[in-house]
């Protein structure tokens, strides 16, 4: 049986990360995953959109939720911000009308649904619930052994269930990266913030601490990239770096990849023929070229 | 006990009538036109005009006109935005209201149609500069927040696609549009219209027609 899923990639991955997306719908093509995209949807919004307006926020997300149940399709976001905002939309829907009763009222008069069936999920859950680890490890043709990375898996990845297990995405994570025969090395910092959410207030406080504090830990372990399944964090982490040349005049130059793009050159894909390099804001290079050079070993 | 044949009489003016606390009662007119009438069914019930707030919220005021009956207070609010900033006079109904809707007109410079005594109360008669408690028509939200509300409006999206981003889309073949930051001018409209709905206009400009 064929999965399928209305594809919601947010609006930093097609705006800022092109390279990320071809990653994901290549890997969604190689494992058989059909994505529909509907142009009835709007943004997200992120949660951090509510506090200019509660309502605003749920309904606008409610909307699209809505909109994902009339095709009885489950959403697939790469997005950590777009996971955390329908997620907790739905949560809301769910369990305090008393603070929906203006987004029920608008879903009517839209002609929708307020009783929302369709679940959100990230990209990382479908890999590893619906996809399931064997059929990534079949699609393997060439393993990434030898390759040892830190992890920074976003807040909004740990978003769960009230009383639910906060590392159930996260491990998940583990799971897919050791399938492709990767080494997580840790340094105890996994959860920390990339600093986003602060550098729309003040942007100097989110790289030096935020951004700084995990640049800098990584850099002391002895691993080859840091990994992140969050497109906002990608960014972040990437562009303090460039930040910190001109503010402190240090260079750390770590390399920084996505979940999605570890995966798609697991399956085959060649990241610098696709040049890839020229997209990151990070000396990734050197990580590819050992990727070719020891791959299928 | 705020009486119930009050809240009926007033109940097709109020957009919202809700108790705050013991003996506490705060109704929002649903059009600032009628705030003569019912002030005139407070008044004629034995309530006294107490005072008037006015509360600037950036893109428009809220006015608040305290009516007292013994233990009990009600407020009756009003929204003026401060594109109209006109508002008609309850002093030839409440001739105790003249100073408090004069003292208003000083700090805010909000006007009071039909009133008998337009004359300056608080202020010296030579006051030249603008009125003293009026802020600028700004977003009561810091920009920032604003900013996320405005371009929701404007384009149903937080980001748009630079020509960059476009010609990079292109070179790796992926779709020209996407979800969600199509800027589809149905979905425009759609979140435009729930802006609406929820009163955002009344932090920030939506714009459209």
């Amino acid at each position: 049986m064929s999965l399928k899923y209305i594809f919601f990639p947010g609006c930093f991955i097609p705006a800022m990360l092109p390279h990320v997306e071809y990653c994901i719908r290549y890997v969604l093509k190689t494992l058989n995953v059909e994505i529909q995209e509907t142009p009835e949807l709007s943004c997200c919004p992120p949660k951090i959109t509510s506090i200019g307006d509660f309502r605003e926020w749920l309904t606008i997300s409610a909307r699209n939720l809505a909109i994902a149940d009339k095709y009885g399709l489950n959403i697939l976001t790469p997005c950590n911000g777009c996971f955390e905002s329908f997620f907790e939309a739905k949560h809301f829907l769910e369990h305090r009308v008393d603070l929906s009763r203006d987004t029920i009222d608008i879903l009517k008069k839209l002609g929708l649904s307020h009783e929302i069936k369709t679940t959100v999920k990230h990209f990382v859950e479908v890999l590893y619930e619906d996809v399931g680890l064997d059929k990534i490890a079949e699609k393997i043709v060439k393993p990434l052994n030898g390759l040892k990375v830190a992890v920074h898996y976003g807040c909004h990845l740990f978003v769960t269930e009230p009383g639910g297990d906060v590392w159930k995405k996260p491990k998940m994570m583990d799971e897919i990266l050791r399938t492709l025969g990767v080494e997580i090395v840790r340094d105890g910092l996994e959860r920390i913030c990339c600093g986003f959410v602060l550098s729309t207030i003040n942007d100097e406080k989110a790289v030096l601490e935020r951004a700084e504090v995990r640049i800098k830990s990584v850099k002391s372990l002895d691993v080859d990239c840091l990994v992140t399944p969050c497109p906002q964090c990608h960014i972040r982490l990437e562009y303090s770096q460039i930040k910190l040349r001109s503010i402190k005049n240090v260079r750390y130059d770590l390399p920084v990849l996505h979940l999605a793009e570890l995966v798609a050159i697991a399956f085959g894909l060649d990241p610098l023929k696709m040049r890839f390099d020229r997209l990151h804001r990070s000396p990734v290079k050197p990580v590819f070229e050992k990727l070719l050079r020891e791959g299928g070993g | 006990m705020f009486p119930k044949e009050i809240t009926s009489k007033l109940k097709n003016m109020a957009s919202e009538v809700y108790e705050t606390g013991p003996n506490r009662y705060v109704i929002t007119l649903s059009d600032l036109e009628k705030i003569r009438d019912a002030s005139k069914i407070l008044f004629d019930e034995g309530f006294r005009i107490s005072t008037i707030s006015t509360l600037d919220r950036g893109f428009y005021f809220e006015l608040l006109y305290h009516f007292v009956k013994k233990n009990t207070v009600a407020s009756i609010k009003i929204i003026v935005p401060k594109d109209k900033n006109v508002v008609p006079s309850i002093t030839p109904i409440i001739p105790g209201a003249n100073w408090l809707e004069r003292e208003v007109r000083d700090l805010f410079g909000i006007e009071f149609t039909e009133h008998p005594e337009p004359k300056r109360v608080v202020l010296p008669p030579e006051w030249k500069d603008k009125p003293p408690l009026r802020k600028p028509k700004v977003p009561e939200l810091p920009q920032t927040y604003a900013n996320y509300l405005i371009s929701l409006a404007s384009k149903a999206a937080l980001a748009s696609l630079s020509g960059l981003a476009k010609r990079r889309r292109k070179q790796m073949g992926l779709p020209e549009v996407v979800v969600p930051i199509h800027e589809s001018k149905e979905v425009i409209k759609t979140i435009r219209e729930i802006s609406r709905k929820l009163k955002v206009d009344r932090k920030v400009p939506l714009g459209g027609e």
